[in-house]
């Protein structure tokens, strides 16, 4: 008996120590997708609740409520139990042997680990259809282009009295997501699907707008309802009246899933324009002022307003380059979204703050930015208009130029100069380059290029050349040439004679001499003529180059000019 | 020809609504909207009109609204009708400052960059003129020289040199006409346009971007596409839309 008093005394000691256990369990190991699974970590003689990294379940299973703390004492034959229990409702994601892990759980300072638990998961019996309650995931589209509003409604389709409990969003993932209407009640009417009545309500209505990644699937929406289920009654028994059954009805927890669809991303047609920043939708812009006209170092707002509707706020507007006279401050960004709408439909509105430095007129040029319009699938290019605001000096720049000293007249800026508001002439495009008038003096400049044949062509005759004015200006040019002679008289009558024969005759030559003339006018002259002429010519070479014929150094002249008379008389027969 | 002297005749005539038009688009312009000064230059371009203040305002207000491209277009074609306005060349001068690619060629020989500045600073018209005017002073002294009217040694003279010039002279319009019926330009009127290798999207890839007011020429067109070439040698497909031929 010492013994055994011993014994419990040991046992009393040590008890605690390899008593405190962890098990992990589930109520069943066989469910179908619909079935809520509870979970337990249970932990005998604890002395605190268990905590446990249950997020290490989500792969397969969504936590649907949990966890809820229970403690359990117990007497038995004098030996206490404690256990202390953290309760989960979980649902499978998914069809097929799930399994859940071992999970990490602590107690205290202590740690174990669970074993791993294998659930089997049926498909449900009933098709969605068949059930008198299914969530159905509207889009109204099945393919879209990056950025393109897919208008996602959850609907739930019920006919018995179902109750649903608060719903977890699922993650969107591949999209960026915009929720639209969220109900705290679900309102509920009655619609007719495929000849049955069913009562439906929007549980949840989201714009999703694709970005880039590389799965675009609608996730499943799960809702835990309850389905509140007549009794089957099972006993006809007049104490059990069926009267009392209305009052004690079981209600189902199932968790009802939505579908999964997938999404098509079209591409974007070709010719993506450079400023493309991600604009998709139907959007027009506009920039403005909040003032008229500023001075030097006194701010202004610059706002820049783009309505319309696609995916604001997954764009940018693309780098404004303002003039180097203003100093920019980086934008604040606004969206105001508008309200009860399907499409995600608002204002961005960026506020630039810039300050002038320069007095002057500066232009803040026009502001654009392409977006895809995925109705026409086209590209579009909105621009703002050029604001021009004239800047006027500041006081402090007034003070500044007191000083009497020349400068250099400022160059402030350069711009471009006036308009004409005068103008000339008119003139048809693609013109000939010769007009008229320049046709004419080509016309006239011809003419005269052919005007002597032509005249001597049209009127008969050969008219008077350069040629024809020689000759006939031989003899007058050469008398006076004598008349005027300077010098020799010998010298200038023999001269004048042979330019003389040059002229009248048309020589080319202008080396004559006695001999050549002799055989020249032998044509024209009789016997004796030619001989005085001769004799004239040898007498002029005497006289130049020796004394012979002094005496008549006076009357050489005279007699040159009869005897020219004579020749010309001559030739001209 | 027949036709041609009647369209000469009547042709240069411009309606009244021209000079409206122009009057218009000038209020416009000095009550700064833009806009409308350009539309109502525009129309006179469209029914077949031009003249270089035309160019020169429609320019201006192009250049007022920031389409540099445009701008520089209708400073170019005014260029071509007035080549010594002082006021376009200096609008020219500060709107190709705002050019965003900068495309510079060697300086050339002196003698080729002389013979350049003569050939841009007169039309084609006034080349013409000036050469009809000396072949008919040609034509007036040599028939002289063929009557005999004169006799100058230093006028014989002066006809060879008066042939020369005239010679010159149609040569430079020759070569003007040559230039404008073959060489081909146009501006970009557009910001970050793509050259592609071919004239369609598909697996051609992006060769170079130009931006606007680039002058390049214009070699081939194919629907929709036109091929340029810029004066570094740069060759590509660009659309139709992005440029405006001079």
């Amino acid at each position: 008996m010492r013994l055994c008093n011993h014994f419990i005394l040991v046992f009393a000691i040590f008890t605690p120590a390899w008593a405190l256990q962890v098990t992990a369990s589930v109520d069943r190991s066989r469910c179908t997708i619909n079935d809520l699974i509870t979970f337990k970590i249970e932990a005998e003689d604890a002395s605190s609740f268990p905590t446990a990294e249950i997020q290490a379940l989500s792969k397969d299973f969504s936590i649907i409520s949990g966890p809820s703390q229970q403690t359990n004492m117990q007497w038995i034959n004098g030996t206490m139990t404690n256990s202390r229990t953290m309760t989960w409702s979980i649902a499978p994601k998914r069809e097929g042997n799930l399994r859940i892990p071992s999970l990490t759980v602590k107690v205290g300072r202590k740690v174990f680990k669970t074993k791993p638990l294998q659930i089997q998961v049926v498909s449900s019996d009933q098709s969605n259809n068949d059930l008198n309650v299914f969530i159905i995931a509207e889009i109204d589209k099945d393919e879209a282009f990056l950025g393109e509003q897919i208008t996602l409604t959850y609907k739930l389709y019920k006919q018995a009295n179902v109750s649903i409990e608060p719903f977890q969003l699922p993650e969107f993932t591949g999209f960026w997501a915009e929720e639209l209407y969220r109900p705290r009640q679900v309102s509920f009417k009655n619609v007719s699907r495929s000849g049955v009545r069913y009562q439906v309500g929007t549980l949840y209505q989201v714009a999703l707008f694709p970005i880039p990644g590389d799965k675009y699937v609608i996730p499943s929406l799960m809702v835990q309802s309850k389905i509140v289920s007549k009794r089957s009654k099972r006993r006809r028994d007049p104490f059990f009246d069926p009267f009392f059954d209305t009052f004690f009805t079981e209600t189902v927890t199932k968790v009802i899933h939505s579908p999964e669809k997938e999404i098509t991303i079209k591409p974007y047609p070709d010719y993506r324009p450079f400023d493309f920043t991600g604009a998709v939708g139907q959007f027009t812009i506009d920039a403005s002022t909040d003032r008229d006209s500023t001075n030097v170092n006194e701010g202004l707002t610059y706002t820049i307003n783009l309505k319309g509707t696609g995916n604001m706020g997954l764009f940018t507007l693309p780098d404004i380059k303002f003039p180097n006279q203003l100093e920019a401050f980086s934008p604040t960004e606004k969206f105001k979204k508008d309200v009860f709408r399907d499409a995600l439909t608002g204002t961005m509105s960026w506020e630039y703050i810039l300050i002038p430095r320069l007095a002057g007129s500066v232009a803040i040029p026009p502001v654009k930015i392409s977006y895809f319009d995925p109705q026409s699938e086209t590209w579009k290019r909105i621009k703002t208009d050029a604001v021009t605001i004239p800047i006027l000096p500041g006081r402090e720049a007034l003070v500044m130029g007191s000083g009497f000293s020349k400068r250099e007249v400022e160059l402030l800026g350069r711009d471009i100069r006036f308009i004409h508001t005068e103008t000339t002439q008119w003139k048809r495009i693609n013109a000939p380059a010769a007009s008229l008038w320049i046709l004419s003096i080509y016309g006239m400049a011809i003419l005269f290029f052919f005007a002597p044949p032509l005249v001597g062509r049209v009127l008969g005759y050969r008219v008077q050349t350069a040629a024809d004015r020689q000759v006939r200006g031989a003899l007058k040019k050469a008398c006076r040439n004598l008349k005027a002679g300077a010098g020799d008289p010998f010298d200038v009558a023999s001269s004048t004679v042979y330019e003389y024969l040059q002229d009248r005759l048309q020589l080319a030559t202008h080396n004559l001499y006695p001999a050549m003339a002799e055989e020249l006018l032998s044509k024209y002259l009789a016997k004796n003529e030619l001989i005085t002429i001769l004799d004239h010519l040898k007498t002029c070479d005497a006289g130049r180059f020796g004394p012979d014929g002094v005496d008549r150094e006076s009357t050489i002249i005279d007699e040159t000019i009869i005897l020219l008379k004579t020749l010309d008389r001559e030739i001209g027969k | 020809m027949k036709y041609c002297v009647i369209f000469l005749l009547f042709g240069t005539i411009p309606a009244q609504e021209i000079n409206l038009l122009f009057d218009y688009g000038n209020q416009a312009f000095i009550n700064g909207q833009y806009g409308d000064a350009i539309h109502s230059f525009e129309t006179i371009l469209d029914r077949g009109w031009e003249n270089g203040d035309l160019y020169y305002n429609l320019g201006n207000a192009y250049f007022r609204s920031h389409e540099i491209g445009q701008a520089i277009w209708a400073y170019n074609k005014g260029i071509e009708l007035f080549p010594r306005d002082i006021d376009l060349l200096q609008n020219l001068d500060i709107v190709n400052s705002r050019i965003l690619d900068r495309l510079a060629l060697p300086e050339p020989f002196f003698l080729l960059r002389l013979y350049r500045e003569l050939k841009y600073t007169f039309t084609i018209q006034e080349f013409v003129l000036l050469g009809s005017l000396l072949l008919f002073l040609e034509a007036l002294l040599f028939m002289n020289f063929q009557f005999a009217w004169i006799r100058n040694i230093v006028v014989r003279k002066f006809i060879g040199i008066l042939a020369i010039v005239a010679m010159v002279v149609h040569g430079i319009a020759l070569d003007k006409f040559i230039q404008q019926k073959n060489a081909h330009q146009g501006i970009i009127i557009d910001n970050g346009v793509e050259a592609y290798s071919g004239p369609f999207y598909g697996e051609n890839t992006v060769l170079f971007r130009i931006n606007e007011g680039t002058v390049a020429d214009l070699r081939q067109s194919q629907e929709g596409w036109v091929e340029i070439i810029l004066i570094d040698g740069k060759t590509g497909w660009i659309p139709t839309d992005t440029m405006r031929p001079l």
